[in-house]
C-alpha cells in the first residue's frame, strides 16, 4: 500500500463549505491534533507561515498544502485531506481560483516525509485523478482514489 | 550548472519542486545540479539559477540572478518554459 494513502487514512474530511482559510486549517489539522502527530502550536505556526509568506502554499489551483517547520510543534510526519467542495479563497486575489483540497503537512525532520512528497507529487500530476478527488462525495471514495 | 530550489520551509513544496524540475531536465536531456532549501538559506548559496512560487519569491532579494517564479509549481510546461529561457 502506498504511504501517502496510509497516512491519510481516518485522516480526511469532506465539508460543503468554511468560511476561511484559517478555519479550513484548523478543521484540516484536528485529526492529526488527535492522534497527537502533531502540537497545538503546529496550527498556529501553519497560519503564521501563511500571513508573514503569502500564500505559496497553493501548489496548484484548487490545492494547498500548507505546513511548517518539525520544530514548530511536529511530533510524527503526517497527513491529512480536507475537501471543501465549494472551495475557500487563499488570496484575496480574487482572480485566484478557490481551493478545494487542503492536504496538511506535518515533517519530523527534514527527510522522514520525502516518500510522502514524491507520492503525492505524483498523484498530482494526475489530473483525472485530481478532479474525481473534488467529484468524490466521501471519505471512502477519495481514499480509493489514492492508490 | 546549480539550481536551487526554495519555498517557506524548506520542507515540502520546494523538494516538490526539484522533483518536477529535474523531470523536465530529463526530458531536455540536461545535467544539472538540483538541490531544495528555504527562502532565509537560499540567500547564502550560490547557484546559477533560483527557482520558486511566484508568491514567495517577492520575498527573495537577491541582486544579478537568474529567477524562475513559477505560477503553479505543478505545471511542468510552465517549469520548462521559464528553464529553457535561461539554458
Amino acid at each position: 500500500m502506498l504511504r501517502l494513502r496510509k497516512e491519510l487514512e481516518n485522516n480526511i474530511q469532506v465539508i460543503e463549505s468554511i468560511e476561511s482559510w484559517e478555519k479550513a486549517i484548523e478543521l484540516a489539522s484536528k485529526p492529526l491534533l488527535e492522534k497527537n502527530k502533531i502540537e497545538e502550536r503546529y496550527v498556529e505556526s501553519m497560519i503564521d507561515n501563511i500571513n508573514k509568506l503569502g500564500p505559496y502554499v497553493v501548489l496548484m489551483p484548487r490545492i494547498a498544502m500548507p505546513h511548517s517547520r518539525p520544530e514548530s510543534g511536529v511530533i510524527e510526519s503526517c497527513m491529512s485531506l480536507l475537501k471543501i467542495n465549494t472551495g475557500v479563497a487563499f488570496s484575496k486575489d480574487k482572480n485566484k481560483e478557490k481551493v478545494n483540497i487542503i492536504f496538511i503537512l506535518g515533517a519530523k525532520d527534514n527527510d522522514s516525509h520525502l516518500e510522502l512528497i514524491s507520492q503525492l507529487t505524483d498523484l498530482l500530476e494526475d489530473e483525472t485523478k485530481i478532479e474525481n478527488i473534488i467529484l468524490a462525495e466521501d471519505e471512502n471514495k477519495i481514499l480509493n482514489l489514492i492508490n | 550548472m546549480k539550481i536551487l530550489v526554495m519555498c517557506g520551509n524548506g520542507l515540502g513544496s520546494s523538494f516538490m519542486m526539484e522533483l518536477n524540475v529535474k523531470k523536465v531536465l530529463k526530458k531536455l536531456g540536461v545535467t544539472a545540479e538540483v538541490d531544495h532549501t528555504d527562502l532565509s538559506s537560499a540567500k547564502t548559496v550560490q547557484a546559477d539559477i533560483y527557482v520558486g512560487a511566484k508568491d514567495l519569491m517577492a520575498n527573495f532579494k537577491k541582486d544579478n540572478i537568474k529567477r524562475i517564479e513559477l505560477e503553479n509549481i505543478m505545471d511542468l510546461n510552465e517549469i520548462e518554459r521559464q528553464l529553457v529561457a535561461y539554458l
